[in-house]
């Protein structure tokens, strides 16, 4: 639970600026403080211990939507046809400007998105929409697992 | 007797100004410079003291100049990409120029990740400085990341 006190680093101003869509209280609450322990690549596994960073075979960074979803692909995702809350499953969505990665969110449960914002605060979102726009671009892929 | 001010000596006497009975006792070799008096010293003291201060005034300036423009460009830099997950992504133009700026700006980038700045800052360490103190196993670690740069601006006299 955050503190009361606490100033997000997000900013009204940022988002009014980058995230337009969102409106805190409405369709979203911040859950955590800012950090970069994680991102959102991990997060999305629950995992806020390390930022996953992909890198190319050449080496260098990689931000190709492809490799994002070849990579869920490779620890066990699925493409499914929408990000409805299924029990017993892991659904995550990919965000992407392009055939560019930009963001991914998972499922929460059936009301609610779970998403870092990058170097910032984890929120919870009631839709997609709030994070959709020039910033993140749109949500392009749902990709769910079986819980072991 | 007139005296004059260089960068080495700060304070010196010149024989073209002495009175001519000096000069003579000084080209018959009995000349010995005359030995600072207490007004001398107190004003050699003051114009020693307004000169550093003056080096300090001047450094300083540039050093803050420096300071508040890395300020400016890491704050836009932040608000432009704190919200990316991706290192390709943080280093947009923003960054770019931050990295231009060179090795001035590596005490400055240590210090903001000391302060739990962003661990991203270590593309822009490793550009600039061409050194690369985390293994690459490692850059998925954000703590390790910092602390390697941070050790590594102590050992190197930066922080």
């Amino acid at each position: 639970m955050l503190a009361s006190t606490y100033q997000p680093v997000l900013t009204t101003s940022l988002r009014r600026r980058y995230l337009p869509n969102m409106k805190e209280g409405e369709n979203f609450i911040f859950t955590s403080t800012a950090t970069d322990d994680y991102n959102c690549c991990s997060w999305a596994l629950g995992n806020d211990e390390e930022n996953i960073i992909l890198y190319t075979a050449e080496g260098a960074y990689d931000t190709r939507l492809s490799s994002y979803v070849d990579y869920y692909k490779s620890i066990g995702f699925r493409e499914c046809k929408d990000g409805e809350f299924r029990e017993g499953y892991s659904t995550i969505v990919i965000f992407a400007l392009g055939d560019e990665f930009t963001h991914v969110a998972r499922r929460k449960d059936s009301t609610t998105w779970a998403s870092k914002l990058g170097e910032w605060e984890d929120i919870e979102h009631s839709d997609l929409d709030s994070l959709s726009g020039d910033y993140y671009g749109n949500p392009v892929i749902f990709l769910e697992m079986k819980n072991p | 007797m007139k005296c004059s001010f260089n960068k080495e000596q700060r304070f010196q006497f010149n024989s073209q100004e002495m009175h001519p009975s000096e000069k003579r006792i000084h080209s018959e070799g009995y000349f010995e410079p005359p030995s600072e008096s207490k007004a001398e010293r107190e004003f050699n003291k003051r114009v020693i003291n307004l000169y550093d201060s003056l080096h300090h005034i001047v450094i300083g300036s540039a050093s803050l100049a420096i300071e508040r423009e890395f300020k400016e460009l890491s704050q836009k830099w932040k608000d432009e990409t704190g919200l990316y997950s991706t290192p390709m992504q943080k280093v947009n133009d923003t960054y770019l120029e931050i990295i231009a700026k060179g090795k001035p700006y590596v005490p400055l980038i240590l210090k903001d990740l000391q302060k739990g700045g962003s661990f991203y800052w270590h593309i822009a360490l490793k550009a600039i400085t061409g050194q690369n103190p985390v293994p690459n196993n490692d850059l998925k670690n954000s703590k390790v990341v910092k602390t390697a740069w941070i050790e590594w601006g102590k050992r190197n006299k930066l922080i």
